[in-house]
């Protein structure tokens, strides 16, 4: 049988960045094909090429064993390549069927024929097995009916290969195992399927083929009777160790702060650790195991349903950011461009930000202060700009990264959360900022670090907290730390571990 | 480069200065000393406005509700004093007080029921307006005492009360807009409201503070009014508030929030009364008047777009 898709040396470079390098693949028809990898790995962009969202800059695509240099999205739709994205695109005010045939012709003379549109797409519903009535509006149904409606959506289109984007995130466990059903069906049908996800399980229960990208390139295609879990965590983190991490001699000092039984509505269940002076406290996991909500909720930033802080040994009440501030806590929020700069203010408007009220005489600024406050950190932090009032949007990632740095510095807080600090900037600037959460532990101060870059996290962290779908599943010591190890933390394998 | 850099920065002003050239080329009476201060009179209810529009504007709401405020304004004022025999000092801050207290509550509805501003202060603007109708049985309120239509109509040597209350308050606006941390906190909340909030800024406090002194301000400039037209009418004010915005745009206050300076956004009101004024006259009946004022509104915005594109 041949590959319906075959993806030939195809390569992606964003400034800076390799994204996909040289990365072949073979989907055949009737399969589940797994797409795993680390968070960056690539496997968002190798997507997106196919779907011809993008385009690559080299390499070549099959279909059919037509041969393609790129795709785009309107190309790829007319040949048969469905992706079911994280996000929907769906209109909540319409009903399920007016959703399904959107933008396509279902008509009778210039009027559209309701009924048959109806009759339509009542009956792809049915053969999911499912109860919905097609008439009902999308924003009537719960997540995983809608996600049903865009896989619908999907199929109006006689597609062949279907790309699922992480879809059981949102779902409940009885929810996914309706959607397992469905993919079983559509596998039957013929259709490929490009089945991306972070979950093991999963992945050796529906898939027959399981692809690993590492680093932007292609590792191993495993048939799944052929592999284990151990097996695809080794290829999926297998790489050395080759960022170089500025080791420092740290004195851990006393307690800084203490969280107890940390919980909050949506996702936080029981969250207790402890951090010292002197030290960076790492925090691995997946994306949306929780590691951000976390530290958010200790800032303030979000409302704690149960649990207690503690800060020098005091149990302190942080209910906003205000109060988080006040009591030496410090946020570099992982979303820059969002919660972290002000990007229409000046460089030197956004530096003295938090601390702004303590160099003001009554609610007048002291420009002098505020000047010199700028211009401090200008030189500590070396941001590069030629002028301290030039606006923040104007800098680039790397420098603007440091500016929200130097807001919550200037702020004189003890306990410094860094969440994905060196995200999306260049390796220069990771090195800059690695140096300085060295140079600040070296003044006592307390870190939490939250990365998904795995050696940077091992390479920087004193301890590592392991966090799962809200709970935390274990703490590692240096001398314990091993990719393997907190991988299968991260997946949820408590038990089997100890 | 620097030449465009320039011309961005004083476009407002170099607006001003083209219309006033216009108007002293094409007409012999406009030019004159009289004229300009008789201008900034007729400016100053409008540009008290602005003063506290712009603070709304770039802290990312607005405030559709200061017309009918400057209305409600001076019918209580002109009631509490020819009705409820207090002392004319007393009725004005009594006025100034519930003009506050309404705006007070406008932010508090903002900020609690989470919708927003323009939808909240086009419902005050309503019961406001109407409050000032049962007030005053929907007649204008007569009788007022010399010494209150003074603010209106008195003058300090040659310069109309008016004109030193808004040259005052112009002046304190934009001295603690450029210069108090809290005027940073209105650039950062209507910029990037969440990051705002993760500076520790109180958002909510500060955005019922700034409806309130919105309110106020429209108590003063009520006031003024009354004073200038020797009654509390409840009808006055009526659209004030879609001038008070063009002003504001004119002036360079982005209507998407965090960007807009004091000084410019009152030029910008300054440059309304100079087209009102230049066209009257200039023998231009007051329907041309609207079109030309909706053209330089289109003109200013669209400038400022363009250049900024450029940069």
């Amino acid at each position: 049988m041949n590959a319906v898709l075959r993806l030939v040396n195809v390569s992606k470079t964003y400034p800076g960045v390799k994204a996909l390098a040289d990365v072949s693949l073979k989907i055949y028809p009737g399969e589940v094909h797994a797409l795993m990898g680390e968070n960056g790995a690539g496997k968002s962009t190798l997507i997106k090429i196919i779907s011809g969202a993008i385009e690559p800059d080299c390499g070549e695509i099959f279909f059919e064993e037509v041969v393609y240099s790129k795709m785009n999205p309107i190309l790829s739709q007319k040949l048969g390549i469905g992706v079911i994205y994280q996000e929907f695109n769906l209109v909540p005010e319409l009903s399920v069927a007016e959703n399904i045939y959107l933008g396509k012709k279902v008509n009778k003379g210039a009027l559209l024929n309701r009924n048959e549109m109806v009759s339509k797409a009542q009956k792809i519903i049915d053969e999911f097995g499912i109860d919905i009535d097609v008439r009902r509006p999308v924003k009537e149904l719960t997540i995983a009916y809608q996600q049903l409606v865009e896989i619908a959506k999907t199929l109006t289109n006689d597609v062949k290969v279907l790309i699922m984007d992480e879809p059981t995130a949102p779902l409940t466990n009885r929810e996914t195992e309706a959607l397992f059903r469905i993919v079983a069906r559509l596998k039957e049908q013929g259709i490929a399927i490009i089945y991306i996800s972070h979950r093991m399980e999963e992945i050796f229960e529906i898939s027959q083929k399981v692809s690993v990208l590492r680093d932007g390139k292609y590792v191993d295609t495993k048939k799944i009777e052929q592999t284990s879990r151990e097996d695809l965590i080794s290829l999926m983190v297998g790489r050395t160790l080759n960022e170089q991490f500025p080791t420092v001699e740290k004195t851990v000092g006393s307690e800084a702060l203490r969280v107890e039984g940390l919980c909050t509505k949506e996702l936080l269940r029981n969250i207790s650790f402890t951090l010292h002076e002197g030290e960076i406290l790492g925090f691995a996991g997946l994306v949306g195991a929780g590691r951000t909500e976390t530290v958010r909720a200790i800032f303030g930033a979000d409302p704690i349903s149960a649990g207690r802080i503690f800060v020098d040994n005091r149990e302190v009440k942080i209910d906003k950011p205000k109060t988080g501030i006040r009591n030496g806590i410090a946020l570099i929020p992982e979303d820059r461009k969002h919660q972290g700069a002000l990007l229409e203010m000046s460089i030197k408007d956004n530096i003295s930000f938090i601390s702004v009220a303590d160099i003001s005489r009554g609610t007048i600024i002291d420009r002098k202060k505020d000047r010199n406050l700028a211009v401090k950190y200008i030189d500590t932090l070396k941001i590069k700009t030629p002028d301290i009032n030039q606006k923040v949007k104007n800098l680039s990632g790397g420098n603007q990264q440091k500016v929200v740095l130097a807001k919550s510095l200037a702020s004189k807080s003890n306990i410094i959360i860094f969440d994905e600090p060196t995200r999306g900037i260049d390796v220069g600037a990771k090195q800059e900022i690695y140096a300085l959460m060295n140079e600040l532990v070296s003044q006592g101060m307390a870190i939490i670090m939250i990365s998904s870059e795995m050696p940077e996290l091992m390479g920087m962290s004193d301890r590592i907290v392991v966090m799962h779908e809200g709970k935390i599943t274990g703490e590692v010591s240096k001398e314990e730390m091993s990719q393997e190890y907190i991988l299968k933390l991260a997946s949820g394998y408590k038990e089997e571990i100890k | 480069m620097r030449k465009k850099e320039i011309l961005r920065k004083f476009s407002t002003l170099i607006l001003l200065v083209l219309v006033v050239v216009f108007f002293s080329v094409m007409t012999d009476s406009f030019l004159a000393v009289k004229n300009g201060i008789n201008i900034l009179r007729q400016v100053s209810v409008l540009s008290i406005l602005v003063v506290g529009m712009t603070f709304v504007i770039i802290s990312g709401g607005m405030d559709l509700s200061v017309g009918s405020m400057l209305g409600l304004s001076g019918v209580v004022c002109a009631k509490l004093i020819t009705e409820a025999g207090i002392s004319p000092v007393l009725s004005i801050l009594l006025t100034l007080l519930i003009a506050a207290l309404v705006g007070t509550i406008t932010g508090i509805l903002i900020v609690k029921l989470k919708v927003p501003s323009i939808v909240i202060t086009l419902g005050m603007m309503t019961v406001i307006r109407g409050l000032a109708y049962i007030i005053s049985n929907g007649y204008p309120i007569y009788d007022i005492p010399d010494e209150v239509i003074y603010l209106g109509q008195g003058y300090v040597g040659v310069v109309p009360v008016p004109v030193i209350v808004m040259i005052v308050i112009v002046f304190f606006a934009n001295f603690m807009l450029n210069r108090s941390y809290v005027g940073r906190y209105l650039y950062a909340i209507g910029g990037n409201e969440e990051a705002a909030r993760l500076g520790g800024v109180a958002v909510k406090k500060i955005e019922v503070a700034l409806y309130t002194i919105s309110a106020f301000l429209a108590g003063v400039a009520g006031i003024i009014l009354m004073a200038r037209i020797s009654s509390g009418a409840p009808a006055s004010g009526t659209g004030m508030e879609m001038d008070t915005v063009t002003a504001a745009v004119i002036g360079g206050v982005s209507i998407n929030g965090g960007k807009g300076k004091i000084i410019e956004a009152f030029i910008g009101a300054v440059i309304i009364g100079v087209l009102s004024n230049g066209l009257t006259i200039m023998n231009i009946g007051e329907y041309y008047q609207q079109v030309v004022k909706g053209i330089v509104l289109i003109l200013a915005v669209a400038f400022d777009t363009l250049s900024n594109k450029k940069a």
